[in-house]
């Protein structure tokens, strides 16, 4: 960290002195430089990101719990409202709008919160300003791009940057900064493949399997028998001279290389762990075998030569325009199970301190139903989970459940109240990163109260 | 041994999935596979005859006519043959699309019926599904239309990762829907997927009521919003070129709000699973039908003025057959129609980054096709593979050109262009998705397998190129991509199972004849695999390597699969040009 933080400074001092030529020269000098500066960030550190496809409709994951608010809630959600009595109360120790509690499906939530290892951040969605009801109609430029659009609104949440075009993410900038340049293995790693959040301008990120990588069957270089095919496939690929032929010739190398490395780092991992750690999750549960690869990947960080990694967990099917009375439980159950297994399991392993866990979605969805489901909303709550969490925090602001109040946009789209920004940057703070690259990975950043979300209580 | 592993690895998925049908443990009889039965397809009244640019003629040396077929074919099947090489070059390509353009689809429910009887099995599994797919498109004679069917199923997308997930008999009925409106004209597409029954699952048409003031319901808006942004017209307004339209501050337009969301899902109320009545609205089970088209229900229609896009009103009162006919109109009218599934089209045939004039020159064609007619698909797909861009060689293409072939389908082509074949004659492929990270209607969502304008990290991204097929291709998939070809194109020679009908065998029967005919093998080679564009660098090391395999002492058989599969495996046969 030390290092880094002079290597900026040294660059911007000597800038002054020079002539636009040789600064520029420096410049890029010192982009590199500070890319291998990562050793010097202190420790190790994981940031683990579930992303919800399909739209999360977390709005009814905290609710109201007295019977005033509870009616209300009632009211509004009509047939796809929790029963009261399906409501387990939970007791923030920060003050809140109104008490509230989560369905009996995310017992396993409900744990974490009671057991410090959860927070809660209420109405969390993209925001360009902080602006009224009031402004957001009148005025359309104040609105986000795309609203309610799932591809375009995973990209704004992906991003960091407020648009949905940009073609890298805030975790790929977050490792532009930070990464080992000499290290073939991107600290960006993801279990549900490739996604725009990991994706930087430099730095790249790589798929794992839940069932660990595998090699080439007929194009190994550990293998006698092949090393004739494979030193002439060798030359065959140095022959790609277009451009999407040199990307599948990359990929292969970077499969051939990383694969190998990262087999040979789980293979480290004892028997006894990996029991304990395979008791611990739930059957069939897609989400939970990807955290289990995670933890192994976590816990074979130094073999792999990391002492920061990011991850990208995916679950989806949350886009319930239809069924969702059952579907939501279900999804919701999945989703607290597989966290709440993956916290224990890094506990167990002598982790969970390193490691911060949270999700994403597309958005929000309706407050009103559509007779069996909702459709596309905005703001939504959003958790973030490990040692490292404010004891029961509900972070943010609980929004009414009223329909037409100053909170809903319509129809029970509910606007943000804590922006996609002021969210991520003290994750990425506690990541390792200073304000000056909060600010180029989070470019609105300053829009922003950024000190608004106490989350963490032990950010370093 | 290698390969007996990996056929044991696919039966264990195969029962842990629960999509049984026994073929791993108890092989069916063997007997030889039915011919599809042909489902009639209406003549089109007129037939323009298709000009493909670019033909060598006769003088030309057969190597050029070929290369040309062989590059025509890998856009308009599913990959090129030396049998379908030769007929292009014999009969003239022109004629050999016309004669693709008239011949009838073969269906898909017609071989799960014909084929399932003999698996002595009652149930329509998932993997009997799979089987017919690649039956068909390894094996039917209507390889452009099933080209086209299958990326309409790209485009229109439903997914056994639904509620539907057992229906697959139905969920084969509308591939063949898609198959059969392939060169016929879009609105009458876009209606049949409107009213699938499965769609109206999928994307909960089905069952979407009016709205109700007392139970605070207002109508779903998935439909409303997913055809439009996905089927038809896209998010902003689009010049012909398929650029976007800008405003004063130089801003794209969107196409619609949510007023107009709003608008079209009350259009889209009233409709469930066939013969539904109001008495039996919400009686799911009991309605369930997957198989025939959603019929209205007027007493769960929304009645009242809606205003459309493009200014289109839907006048109070009317019944919901009217109510969709004016909605589908208005979205089929649409500028933008054109450009935007014109784009997709030449995406899934063609090329990943068509340039603005290659789109414009489609979307004309769309817009009027030679008799004036609006949604012409027939004519829109000629346009696609006639155009010069298509057409070019390939030393005049471009460095953008091009797009890198899904892997299922690298996994067809080398099927075809290597003649692999079962005993039993039926080509068993189960759960394709374990090597492919794909498999035919069944796609993680809506948005199909991969975003369209997917810019892999690194240098396409910084050349501002799509390449969306990588975002399925990560390097896990790599690998099991790659080591299906070595399963299958380098060790399927060797037959492990002689007793097994389902063994896929590359028998390299033709290739083996040319192993001392280093030049005929290779050209064979270079034209099935890599449309004859083998550069003389690569060809040189392929000759290279096949010497030295002459002092091995291996089998014939061995040595040209050895080459079948670096060329199969190579970053130049994973790009289709």
């Amino acid at each position: 960290m030390k290092r880094r933080q002079f290597l900026r400074t040294s660059i911007a001092g000597a800038g002054a002195l020079m002539s636009p030529f040789s600064m520029s020269m420096n410049l890029q000098l010192g982009q590199r430089l500070i890319q291998q500066s990562s050793a010097p960030l202190d420790g190790y550190k994981a940031l683990v990101c579930v992303f919800l496809y399909g739209g999360h409709d977390s709005l009814n994951l905290l609710v109201p719990t007295a019977s005033e608010t509870y009616n209300q809630y009632a009211q509004t959600r009509q047939n796809l409202a929790y029963a009261a009595n399906d409501i387990v109360s939970i007791s923030p120790n920060n003050n809140v709008a109104y008490p509230v509690g989560m369905p009996s499906s995310a017992q396993g939530l409900i744990d974490l919160f009671n057991n410090d290892k959860l927070s809660l951040i209420a109405n969390v969605g993209p925001m360009r300003q902080v602006s009224t009801k009031a402004e957001l109609k009148a005025n359309s430029s104040l609105m986000p791009p795309q609203l309610f659009s799932h591809n375009d609104q995973q990209h704004i949440w992906q991003s960091g940057t407020g648009s949905q075009h940009d073609r890298t993410g805030w975790a790929g900038r977050m490792a532009d900064l930070v990464m080992d340049t000499n290290n073939p293995l991107p600290m960006n790693l993801t279990t549900h493949g490739a996604n725009l959040w990991q994706a930087g301008a430099s730095s790249k990120s790589f798929a794992v399997n839940t069932e660990g990588p595998e090699l080439f069957a007929a194009l190994n270089p550990q293998e006698d028998n092949d090393m004739r095919r494979y030193e002439a496939f060798n030359r065959i690929r140095a022959l790609a001279n277009r451009p999407f032929e040199q990307e599948y010739s990359r990929r292969i190398s970077a499969a051939e290389v990383n694969n190998k490395r990262i087999i040979d780092a789980l293979g480290q991992i004892s028997p006894e762990t990996t029991i304990a750690a395979n008791a611990l999750y739930p059957a069939n549960n897609a989400l939970a075998e990807q955290f289990k690869m995670t933890a192994n990947l976590i816990q074979s960080q130094s073999m792999l030569g990391h002492n920061r990694q990011i991850f990208l967990v995916g679950m989806g099917g949350f886009d319930t325009h239809d069924n969702q009375n059952t579907a939501l439980p279900m999804l919701v159950s999945q989703l607290s199970s597989a966290m709440a297994a993956f916290q224990q399991d890094l506990t167990q392993r002598g982790l969970s301190r390193d490691v911060l866990t949270f999700t994403q979605s597309d958005f929000g969805r309706t407050l009103t139903s559509n007779g069996d489901g909702t459709d596309h909303g905005w703001g939504g709550h959003h958790l973030v989970m490990g040692d490292a969490v404010t004891p029961k925090m509900i972070a943010g602001k609980l929004p009414s459940f009223v329909l037409g109040s100053e909170d809903d946009f319509e129809d029970g789209r509910i606007i943000p109240t804590t922006s996609i920004e002021q969210y991520a940057s003290p994750l990425a703070r506690w990541f390792g990163l200073n304000d000056q690259d909060l600010t180029s990975v989070f470019p609105n950043l300053a829009r922003f109260d950024s000190d608004s979300l106490d989350i963490l209580s032990s950010i370093q | 041994m290698k390969r007996l592993l990996f056929m044991c690895w696919i039966s264990v998925l195969l029962a842990s999935c629960g999509g049984g049908g026994g073929d791993s443990q108890t092989p069916s009889p063997v007997t030889p596979a039915p011919t599809p039965t042909p489902t009639p397809v209406t003549p089109p009244v007129m037939t323009p005859i298709p000009i493909l640019p670019g033909q060598p003629s006769a003088p030309n040396s057969v190597f050029e006519q070929q290369k040309y077929a062989a590059r025509l074919l890998n856009q308009a099947s599913f990959g090129a043959t030396k049998a379908d090489i030769d007929r292009v070059v014999d009969m003239g390509a022109d004629a050999w699309l016309l004669e693709q353009l008239e011949t009838v689809a073969t269906s898909h429910v017609d071989y799960l019926e014909n084929v399932m009887p003999q698996d002595s099995v009652t149930e329509v599994w998932r993997d009997h599904r799979m089987h017919t797919w690649f039956n068909i498109k390894v094996k039917g004679q209507d390889q452009l239309r099933q080209r086209v069917a299958y990326a309409l199923s790209q485009i229109f997308v439903i997914s056994d990762k639904s509620t539907f997930d057992l229906d697959h008999e139905q969920i084969a009925k509308y591939y063949d829907m898609l198959a059969g409106h392939a060169f016929g004209n879009y609105r009458d597409l876009l209606e049949d997927v409107t009213l699938s029954p499965l769609m109206g699952i999928y994307l909960s048409m089905r069952g979407n009521e009016k709205p109700d003031q007392t139970r605070n319901i207002r109508p779903d808006e998935n439909y409303a919003r997913e055809i439009m942004q996905l089927f038809s017209i896209g998010l902003v307004e689009l010049n012909i070129d398929g650029t976007p339209k800008l405003d004063s501050n130089n801003k794209p337009i969107p196409t619609y709000d949510q007023a107009i969301i709003k608008a079209y899902a009350k259009v889209f109320t009233g409709w469930n699973f066939a013969n539904t009545t109001e008495q039996s609205w919400y009686w799911y089970w009991r309605n369930y039908n997957t198989f025939d088209a959603m019929t209205a229900v007027e007493a769960y229609h929304d009645k009242t003025e809606k205003q459309l896009l493009n200014n289109v009103l839907v006048p109070a009162g009317q019944n919901a057959e009217d109510d969709l006919k004016i909605a589908l109109d208005s979205l089929f009218n649409h500028p933008n129609v054109g450009p935007f599934i014109s784009k997709k089209l030449i995406q899934h045939l063609v090329t990943s980054n068509p340039s603005p004039e290659y789109i414009a020159r489609v979307s004309e064609v769309f817009n009027s096709n030679s008799q004036g007619e609006r949604g012409d698909l027939r004519e829109v797909i000629i346009a696609i593979l006639a155009d010069p861009v298509a057409r070019a060689d390939y030393d005049e293409q471009a460095m953008r050109y091009g797009r890198v072939k899904e892997p299922i389908m690298r996994a067809v082509q080398s099927m075809r262009a290597l003649k692999a074949f079962t005993p039993g004659g039926e080509i068993k492929f189960g759960y394709p998705d374990w090597a492919f990270n794909q498999a035919p209607l069944s796609s993680p969502s809506v948005f199909n397998f991969y975003f369209p304008d997917h810019q892999p990290q690194g240098q396409l991204s910084e050349m501002g190129l799509a390449a969306p097929e990588y975002s399925i291709l990560t390097e896990n998939y790599i690998v099991r991509n790659s080591n299906y070809t070595a399963w299958n194109v380098l060790w399927g020679h060797y037959v492990e199972t002689p007793e097994d009908p389902d063994e896929l065998i590359f028998e390299y029967a033709y290739e083996a004849s040319l192993v001392d005919n280093t030049d005929a093998l290779l050209d064979h080679l270079n034209l099935v695999l890599l449309g004859g564009s083998m550069s003389p660098e690569l060809r040189e090391l392929l000759v290279d390597y096949h010497e030295q395999s002459a002092q091995w002492g291996v089998t014939p058989k061995w040595r040209v699969a050895e080459l079948a599969f670096l060329i199969a495996s190579s970053p130049q046969y994973a790009v289709q040009r």
